[in-house]
């Protein structure tokens, strides 16, 4: 479940639905007895031999980070010059309340060097030849590459925010949405509940591969892609990438690279390249690309992946933020559950007559092309993914 | 990882359900001394933390009471994303699956969002391997529900998941607004604000006005 700050919608009055105080709601109270005997009400049957399995050993390092930060041809070395000046050696890297972390050799930190200690807010611990894990307030945990730099940015209740100031990581989370937010330079990865690993160069290009679950990819624009597991999403100073899936092949990976909202014709290259198993890709882009292109997405995006009952294919073509969402949604749950769903025809489109065309075209905002924005042609090319990774990336291959 | 898969088999295991309270047991874990009331009610009260602690520790009434606390959230859960039928089932797998990697959860206060988190993979492991035939062929080990029932819980299920499991507990498992907190670790506030966003959206799916409790019409018409 997401995790919202904002209650400004919520009315006065509200409150049987929140602890039954106040009037009775008709209609929720009508909904409480209907649904009732679908309640949970069995004992526990627990057989006698589960028991709490030892703990087990620190994670493996996984050796797809290393291979990941060297595969991905970025400059991962150099020490970034620091705020508050190098710290002389020999100094601790503990300043009390923080994120504990420990490693294979001592890692450099605003304050000195050492094995482990607490990465404090507004601290940053930066790793040599060794790696590095970060606990991160027990809801995961952080592996740091060889020769990568993390800082944490604030902890808190509602949130808690690293940023990977270059190198690699591979994180592995088990909290609410949104709770566990890692920056890099050009954008932000925002844990859904998830395993995945993560890159960037000096220069602010990066990848994200996700294992497990799925990472909103944001960047400062506002641009937001999603990124489930089994795909891959690129990253620069200009914007956030579409997210590939493993294994897609090279005039998929080339088409996404070029993409720029701006030129209709990548557009349309993508759409020519995508395949059974692309909608990942398709439904992001729909949400990125120009009006005029959203009627040969949807067309694309609907025979892989039907959009779901209650969105209108005007709506979609209009832009409307909570239309594509719905259907964004829904193409990454199906994902999630088998990435080759989608196989059975899909059926016509909801479509509206001429008339409320018109209206849903005059009052919802059309989208101006976000400035998402890929990489200069001459851009690095996505990096391969790890062999380990590749050849089964959380489990979610083909069939 | 034992699966329980089928009436038949939850019966014959619920003969070997804990039926006592504290600390050390015999070597397979069944404790044989039946609780004294104040030992249950001293259960009742402990935090979740000290709760997984004792768990961990290997107090099967600890974890029966973390049962008591989390397993309509978790049922919620899950039955947000799997056919009811399975949705008890699944409860159990999730618990099962807790209890053994209880030593995992760094924190023990953290249990409410880890549970959730394990519920959820369930729920989305099992849908993703159920094949179509099964479920046709099994027999229905729960009462079905009834249509309007079953109408509505699709309505829910159609909402986006912010939403959908929040609104079956609430709804189905009977759970007020600041139990979910409690029970998952979200904050109040949000809570609040994605059962009312929730209700108005399965008000509009459901065909009734929200001010004069009439069917109204829709705005957007089926083309």
């Amino acid at each position: 479940m997401a995790d919202r700050d904002d209650d400004d919608d919520v009315p006065a009055g509200d409150d049987y639905l929140w602890d039954r105080s106040g009037p009775e709601d008709p209609e929720v109270a009508r909904l409480e007895r209907l649904m009732a005997p679908l309640a949970h009400d069995a004992p526990l049957a627990l057989p006698d031999n589960v028991v709490p399995l030892a703990a087990r050993r620190r994670w493996p390092i996984v050796a797809g980070v290393a291979a990941l930060a060297a595969a991905a041809a970025i400059a991962i070395v150099v020490l970034r010059p620091h705020g508050g000046g190098g710290g002389g050696g020999g100094a601790g890297c503990d300043r009390g309340a923080g994120f504990a972390f420990s490693a294979d050799s001592a890692v450099k930190c605003d304050r000195g060097a050492a094995a482990h200690g607490t990465l404090a807010v507004g601290g940053w611990i930066e790793t040599t030849d060794g790696t590095a894990r970060v606990e991160v307030a027990n809801i995961g945990a952080v592996e740091l590459a060889p020769r990568s730099r993390l800082a944490l940015r604030d902890t808190s209740a509602s949130e808690h925010r690293l940023a990977l100031e270059h190198g690699a990581l591979h994180a592995k989370v088990s909290a609410p949405p949104r709770l566990f937010v890692i920056e890099t330079a050009s954008a932000t990865a925002i844990d859904l509940g998830c395993e995945y690993d993560l890159a960037v160069g000096p220069d602010g290009t990066g990848t994200l591969t996700v294992v497990t679950g799925q990472v909103e990819l944001a960047a400062p624009s506002g641009v937001i892609v999603v990124v489930p597991a089994g795909t891959t999403a690129r990253f620069t100073p200009h914007g956030v990438g579409l997210p590939v899936r493993t294994g897609a092949n090279q005039v998929m990976i080339d088409a996404v690279t070029a993409f720029d909202p701006g030129k209709p014709e990548t557009v349309e290259a993508i759409i020519s390249a995508a395949g059974d198993g692309d909608q990942i890709t398709l439904v992001n882009l729909l949400a990125l690309a120009g009006p005029y292109q959203r009627d040969a997405l949807f067309d694309a995006l609907h025979a892989l992946s039907p959009c779901p009952e209650d969105v209108v294919k005007d709506a979609i073509i209009a832009g409307d933020k909570d239309q594509l969402a719905r259907w964004r949604e829904s193409v990454v749950d199906g994902w999630m559950i088998s990435p080759w769903s989608g196989r059975e025809p899909p059926g016509e489109p909801r479509t509206l007559p001429p008339d409320k065309a018109a209206a849903w075209r005059g009052t919802v905002p059309v989208d101006a092309a976000p400035a998402a924005g890929d990489a200069p042609p001459d851009a690095p090319p996505v990096p391969p993914m790890p062999e380990d990774r590749a050849r089964d990336p959380g489990g979610w291959g083909p069939q | 990882m034992l699966t329980l898969g089928s009436t038949v088999l939850r019966a014959a295991l619920a003969t070997a359900t804990i039926t006592s309270g504290s600390g050390a047991g015999s070597a397979g874990g069944r404790l044989e001394r039946p609780p004294h009331i104040g030992e249950r009610a001293r259960v009742s009260e402990l935090p979740v933390a000290d709760l997984v602690r004792a768990a961990r520790r290997g107090d099967r009434a600890a974890f029966a009471e973390l049962y008591t606390r989390f397993a309509r959230a978790v049922h919620a859960v899950v039955l947000a994303r799997a056919d009811y039928r399975d949705a008890g089932d699944l409860v159990q797998d999730v618990f099962v699956i807790a209890l053994e990697r209880l030593n995992q959860l760094a924190d023990p206060g953290a249990f409410p969002g880890w549970i959730m988190t394990v519920a959820r993979t369930r729920a989305i492991d099992h849908r993703r391997k159920r094949q179509p035939s099964e479920l046709v062929d099994e027999p229905a080990a729960e009462p079905v529900p009834s249509a309007d029932a079953q109408r509505v819980l699709d309505a829910i299920r159609a909402l986006p998941d912010a939403y959908r499991e929040t609104l079956i507990m609430r709804l189905v498992e009977g759970m007020s607004g600041p139990e979910i907190a409690e029970r998952t670790g979200l904050a109040p506030g949000s809570v609040r604000v994605n059962l009312h966003r929730g209700m108005k959206l399965l008000r509009e799916r459901l065909g009734v006005d929200e001010r004069a409790g009439d069917p109204a019409a829709r705005e957007v018409e089926r083309g």
